[in-house]
């Protein structure tokens, strides 16, 4: 089992934040008293979660998108995620103790000295408190309801990246496409063909690890899975995948994209972990067949880098050394998506076989 | 003048002797070829900006411009917030350590990822108080 190893960024708890958060742990438990708690277990690789849910309608939306990593047993956990959300009027919620200035670009919180981490979006109205020192997180939204389909298909990412950097792995925005025993990352902004491509590979008989976001040991390094959804634009099933129309678990409604459950589609397909053999930066041509072009280093950095770095809140150089540290170990290229699309999968594979 | 890197906005490593650098606050990211990297990493270490330039005098490039060049990368640099000036107190610095020129110092600037943080988390709060927000918010 891996070491949960100390990062700098976390110190002891302390400050008006860590009253905060405790706060919000009052807060989560009055939820738990009056809704029942329920519980979740999950592993990602050695890394033991609990979940614990004091909302039954967050609970029917998150646990889908984790049950390929789900444990049929409670055990001792590396981290618990308390999760609720506002419908608990006994409690009133806490008051802030930052300013408007101190919530960043990216919606991570300023509490510099706090040893807590602190995210609040805007969009969806959640916020997400972690403390390493506790091994314990929160995740608040203000209405269950409201919530879009893209935080069901990968909930609690913006903790578990936190918690990830604790024992040397990280979330990257990519897909994990292989076998048990090699695979690449496919990553690149969104738009750029990565969702077809895992389907085309999955129903070509590899192996997937994830479709958006995978979570990356960035010494050894190891791709493990998080989320066992697909997120596609409607169109693109139509055109691509009409026959796993009936299975979208979340349909797409205002502009977004529609959720696929994996696990239930391709049971047995889904990758829990697998050995990285190389970076894959997707580019759509006008070529025929689907090819690959061997790709520099600090270009493969360039093009998967701040794809990853921009829609996780508060990450920065250190994140930025990780990805670039491990993608100068491996072999990178870009992958010409040909026309015909059945040729896809076979060139993939050729990576995941070396 | 000295700079420094603008610090937590900005985020930099240096690849195959090219720098990266992501502004997370603009959405915007760079890339620095070998004579630019050269040029930021003594920046970074809070050289001045007229010992660099001095030491352009010296450097042997077949271009005839490098000073202006040099003048307009870090302007640019300048511009696009990934320096900003510092007081730090260094000793002096007549002649800062350039080598290997062999080139013009370029910033490839790319625009294409901006979009992800178009959705601004910076939030009105209704009459609840935060967190609860607008439903339209003028």
């Amino acid at each position: 089992m891996d070491s949960i190893r100390p990062h700098s960024e976390f110190l002891p708890s302390s400050g008006e934040p860590y009253i905060f958060y405790r706060r919000m742990l009052a807060y989560y438990k009055t939820a738990e008293n009056k809704n029942r708690l329920r519980e979740r277990f999950i592993s990602i690789g050695s890394l033991r979660i609990r979940l614990a849910f004091a909302s039954l309608e967050l609970y029917d939306a998150f646990c889908p998108a984790l049950a390929h990593i789900q444990l049929a047993d409670s055990i001792d956990s590396d981290l618990t995620i308390h999760v609720c959300d506002g419908s608990t009027e006994a409690s009133p919620f806490p008051p802030p103790p930052w300013t408007e200035e101190q919530i960043q670009r990216r919606g991570d919180i300023a509490v510099p000295g706090s040893g807590l981490r602190i995210f609040y979006s805007g969009f969806i109205r959640s916020l997400s408190i972690f403390c390493a020192e506790e091994k314990s997180a929160v995740y608040w939204v203000e209405k269950a309801a409201d919530l879009p389909a893209f935080e069901k298909a990968a909930p609690f990412r913006v903790l578990l990246h936190w918690f990830a950097l604790t024992a040397g792995r990280m979330m990257i925005h990519g897909a994990g496409i292989g076998t048990d025993a090699g695979g690449i990352i496919l990553t690149a902004k969104g738009g750029s063909g990565k969702s077809t491509t895992s389907l085309l590979c999955l129903k070509a008989g590899l192996g997937l690890a994830g479709d958006d976001y995978v979570m990356l040991d960035t010494e050894t390094p190891l791709v493990y899975s998080v989320y066992a959804t697909a997120k596609l634009e409607p169109e693109q099933v139509d055109r691509f995948f009409p026959d796993l129309k009936q299975d979208i678990a979340f349909a797409a409604a205002n502009g977004e994209k529609a959720v696929l459950n994996l696990n239930r589609l391709f049971c047995g397909k889904i990758l829990r972990r697998f050995p990285l053999k190389a970076i894959v930066i997707p580019r759509i041509s006008e070529q025929e067949m689907a090819s690959l072009e061997p790709l520099a280093p600090f270009k493969a950095v360039l093009a998967a880098a701040p794809s990853t770095l921009l829609q996780m809140p508060g990450a920065g150089a250190e994140e930025l050394r990780r990805m670039a540290d491990v993608i100068q170990k491996l072999p990178c290229y870009i992958l010409n998506l040909g026309r015909n699309m059945a040729s896809i999968p076979a060139v993939i594979r050729s990576l995941c076989a070396a | 003048m000295r700079y420094r890197v603008n610090e937590p906005a900005v985020a930099f490593h240096e690849v195959d002797r090219e720098i990266i650098i992501i502004h997370l606050e603009s959405g915007y990211y760079y890339n620095l070829n070998a004579a630019g990297s050269s040029v930021w990493k003594l920046l970074a270490a809070g050289h001045e900006e007229k010992a660099i330039l001095a030491a352009a005098d010296d450097a042997k490039t077949p271009e005839k411009s490098l000073e202006v060049s040099l003048r307009e990368f870090i302007n640019t640099l300048r511009e696009e917030d990934l320096l900003t000036e510092s007081s730090r107190d260094l000793p002096p610095d007549s002649h800062a350590p350039l080598s290997g020129w062999s080139d013009l110092p370029v910033c490839s600037k790319f625009t294409d990822m901006q979009q992800l943080l178009l959705s601004d988390p910076v939030h009105d709060v209704d009459s609840k108080g935060w967190p609860h927000i607008k439903k339209n918010p003028e």
